[in-house]
């Protein structure tokens, strides 16, 4: 990977960074869509926000500010999170927005205590915690770039081999349950995709803003594409460009670059919507005129 | 296919409740091989359950289900299903083929290529419902009918049994909703058995062979004409209505 | 308890009561999440009116404020109108841009002085007695004053439009073809929560918003069967989380927005667990004295009072 890196015209740590948040682009915008198009944009929201109760638990049992051992917590509330929200959904009386948002409030609540909590025992170790809530991407060393592209790689192959199942189960669950898929598989599944994107991008993009990273690219994809095996890397590529010119924008304007990269993937989804060839708004009220200005020149030929 | 007298569904004392009310109860109902049947029944009757119980989709909190003579677990290559329309996830980025492939998933499984029988299922799918036009269209810029037409070719393409439809006729256009009923009808005759959730009594009288009246529980069950009498409409929906007439006469 | 503490309550406590009067129709309008945009949303226009103002709680800067909340729910509709995207994937593409522009114009342009991103988070509830203004003669609180005027907004707004904000709850086509005007009264709806929403996010922070307008009416609603009842155990829940929380901040000298939280919280699970009828405890029992009577399994996957939501999601 150095000898990649030395290969960009950029300073070394920049270039780290571009990379790891090109890297970190990819694989959430290719993993969110089989959540997101199943209308589970939010879910994601309640999850990222569910990793700041894990990353300060972790801190206080294991007492150091270990990434690895903060991950593993983090990943273990965001289920915890899922979890929550699945189980008030099915509970009933409780709307699924409703439950999204009850989650929303406890790992938000939790953490604040948390994290004061931790600040008020005052080692100085703690310092660095807070980057998860706005997320921090200086700061990243080549060992993050990696990690993130072995699990998130790891992700994309089960997407690669189970497309087939996913899709199926993601359009129609009845179906694929008399085929023979639980319909709780699907839910496991894109809970899990989801789980190992916010994972690997809160520390970069913060709770707050994950959930950005996650729609918009798909978002935009869907605008351009009407075939699942073509959104997918394009979402992909989509997040990856946010993430690389993001990072490299807040870092030459010395601004934070969480909400640098998600106002840039919010600006491509919107352009998305708006330019599409086929599906975007100005396409389709393109078409629209021209139908009408064909209607009324028969009309008046008729006459 | 299977023996004449062999029985292609059978409920027994099947309930079925939702946090601990019971949406249906002591539901108990044959359909035979090969027939074009239907469940009735007013708003709130159960239908929709009754189709997901008999497939496993919600589980019975008593009562037993026998399909094809044994379980669907056994019989899941044999079994199509269309679902009702809303609980297709919507907008989703599928094109109208990819849907029709579907139905060869239940026998290639997850992970095999399709193969040469595959596309012949397929094709002759596509042929009998007519949408040789669509298939390379993205499914959400069908209209109603032409999505119908879809799910119905999968289920074709799946070359099954026993076919199970919730509700395929809503918003569907008559003469759509004709063509697809020769179709259902075509299948019969061949020997499949197709159970369909309609809320339209006079097509279920006019073209449908048998019947079940469903209202939280059977009210009555067999040929269309025992079942769709006056009376037991009349137990069903609470009073007569008033399009049963005609319906009875057309017969 | 101190004169602060009774100030800080107070606060709380009025604040809970302008959310619980809200959040039931917010709730059953399925529009739990558009608070939390709202929420997230206003935050570029705190910072935008702190700059011009030089201050976060007058009046000005707080509708200013929410001209960002209402600009966040109209650009939801919009995109949801395109048809290109659901409302959920509409509203996760509106307030994490907005809550962007504020987050980089707090870090351009306004760090230090009194606004930083810390209390984006956690409000500023605990200096709330000290930020005082004279009223004739008497030194007044004034985010209190600001808080009392969000009840009597929030107040005003649902008894003017009670029928209507009933009927919409209920049955929004009816709302319109009744001539209930169901559309405006769900704007209106919408636009004092963003006035409110901005009121909240002052004194416990962003997050908390959706905490303040959800938890407490989510958990009226597994208690209440009438509408005038849910808003006000909603109401009730919000005070009683607002003491317990702020009791229990003191005591282990945490978060007074966290711990607020955190109770609401707890209220809702308790209600969740324990509420007549509806409470998952009862259920549980039912089932397992069920299994004890017949010997078969109970399944409690069939355990929905939502099938149709259910498998849909499932």
């Amino acid at each position: 990977m150095n000898a990649l890196l030395d290969l960009l015209p950029l300073p070394y740590p920049e270039a780290v960074v571009a990379t790891g948040s090109a890297v970190l682009g990819f694989i959430a915008g290719s993993l969110a869509p089989f959540a997101v198009l199943r209308g589970r944009a939010m879910f994601g929201d309640a999850m990222s926000h569910g990793t700041l109760p894990g990353v300060a638990l972790a801190f206080l049992f294991v007492g150091v500010k270990d990434p690895a051992v903060l991950l593993v917590g983090a990943a273990i509330c965001a289920l915890g999170a899922a979890a929550l929200m699945i189980g008030l959904e099915r509970a009933g009386r409780t709307a699924p927005d409703a439950a999204i948002g009850i989650t929303l409030s406890a790992s938000f609540a939790l953490g604040i205590v948390l994290l004061t909590h931790i600040a008020q025992g005052g080692s100085g170790q703690q310092s660095g915690l807070d980057a998860y809530l706005f997320g921090q991407a200086a700061g990243m060393v080549v060992r993050d770039v990696w990690f993130t592209l072995i699990l998130g790689g790891l992700a994309l192959l089960a997407i690669v081999v189970f497309f087939r199942l996913l899709r199926s189960a993601s359009f129609d669950p009845q179906f694929s349950a008399v085929a023979g898929v639980p319909t709780w598989t699907i839910d496991a599944a894109s809970t899990a995709l989801l789980v190992i994107a916010v994972v690997l991008g809160v520390r970069t993009v913060g709770a707050i803003l994950m959930v950005a990273l996650l729609v918009a690219p798909c978002v935009a994809a869907r605008a351009l594409t009407n075939r699942l095996g073509t959104l997918v890397p394009v979402s992909g590529a989509i997040g990856a460009l946010a993430g690389v010119s993001g990072a490299l924008l807040a870092g030459r304007a010395g601004l934070p670059t969480g909400p640098v990269i998600v106002l840039l993937a919010t600006a491509f989804a919107a352009a998305a919507l708006l330019f599409a060839p086929r599906r975007g708004v100005l396409s389709r009220a393109w078409r629209r005129h021209a139908a009408r200005s064909a209607r009324l020149e028969s009309e008046q030929v008729s006459r | 296919m299977s023996e004449q007298h062999q029985l292609a569904l059978q409920l027994s004392n099947v309930e079925v409740s939702y946090g601990g009310r019971p949406v249906l109860r002591e539901v108990s109902f044959d359909i035979p091989t090969g027939v074009l049947a239907a469940i009735v029944g007013p708003n709130g009757a159960g239908k929709s359950t009754a189709l997901k119980a008999t497939l496993g989709l919600v589980p019975l909190t008593n009562g037993d289900v026998r399909i094809l003579g044994t379980t669907l677990r056994a019989n899941r290559r044999r079994v199509a299903y269309v679902p009702q329309q809303d609980l297709v996830t919507k907008d989703f980025p599928i094109t109208a083929i990819q849907v029709v492939e579907m139905g060869r998933y239940p026998h290639r499984g997850w992970f095999r290529r399709l193969g040469a029988d595959d596309d012949a299922a397929v094709a002759e799918a596509v042929e009998r419902t007519g949408i040789g036009a669509l298939l390379d269209e993205p499914l959400d810029e069908l209209s109603g009918g032409q999505r119908q037409r879809v799910f119905l070719a999968r289920a074709l393409a799946q070359r099954a049994d026993l076919l199970v439809l919730d509700e395929p006729f809503t918003a569907v256009d008559t003469r759509t909703e004709e063509a697809l009923v020769d179709l259902l009808a075509e299948l019969c005759a061949d020997g499949a058995t197709v159970l369909a959730v309609h809320h339209d009594l006079r097509t279920v009288a006019e073209r449908f062979d048998h019947a079940v009246l469903l209202a939280g529980t059977v009210l009555a069950a067999g040929e269309v004409s025992d079942v769709l009498t006056t009376e037991a409409l009349a137990r069903a929906y609470g009073l007569a209505p008033r399009h049963t007439e005609p319906a009875r006469a057309a017969r | 308890m101190n004169t602060d503490d009774a100030i800080i309550l107070l606060t709380a406590g009025t604040l809970a009561t302008a959310c619980g009067l809200l959040g039931p129709f917010l709730v059953l309008r399925r529009q739990s999440l558009t608070s939390d945009a709202i929420g997230h949303a206003v935050l570029p226009g705190v910072v935008a009116m702190y700059l011009l103002t030089g201050s976060r709680s007058s009046l000005l800067a707080t509708l200013g404020a929410a001209a960002f909340g209402l600009l966040c729910v109209l650009a939801i509709d919009a995109l949801r109108r395109t048809r290109l995207l659901g409302t959920d994937a509409a509203i996760a593409l509106t307030f994490p841009a907005l809550f962007s522009l504020g987050v980089l114009g707090v870090s351009g342009f306004a760090s230090g002085a009194h606004l930083d991103l810390d209390s984006t988070i956690y409000g500023e509830i605990t200096f709330a007695p000290f930020r005082t203004m004279s009223l004739g003669a008497v030194e007044f609180p004034r985010p209190l004053l600001m808080t009392l005027l969000a009840v009597l907004l929030a107040l005003g707004f649902v008894l003017l439009s009670w029928r209507g904000l009933q009927t919409l709850a209920f049955d929004p086509e009816f709302a319109d073809i009744a001539g209930l005007r169901g559309r405006l009264i769900q704007r209106l709806l919408l636009m004092v929560s963003a006035i409110v929403a901005v009121i909240v996010f002052d004194s416990v922070g962003a997050i908390l918003v959706v905490t303040f307008f959800v938890v407490p009416a989510a958990a009226a609603q597994l208690v209440a069967n009438r509408l005038d009842t849910m808003l006000l155990v909603s109401v009730a829940i919000g005070w009683v989380s607002s003491f317990v929380g702020q009791r229990a901040a003191v005591a282990y000298d945490s978060s007074i927005a966290g711990m607020i939280g955190l109770t609401t919280v707890g209220c809702f699970l308790l209600l969740r667990l324990l509420a007549p009828r509806r409470g998952l405890l009862w259920r549980w029992l039912r089932l397992a004295r069920r299994r004890d009577n017949t010997g078969a399994p109970a399944r409690t996957g069939a355990d929905s009072a939502q099938p149709k939501n259910t498998s849909a999601s499932a």
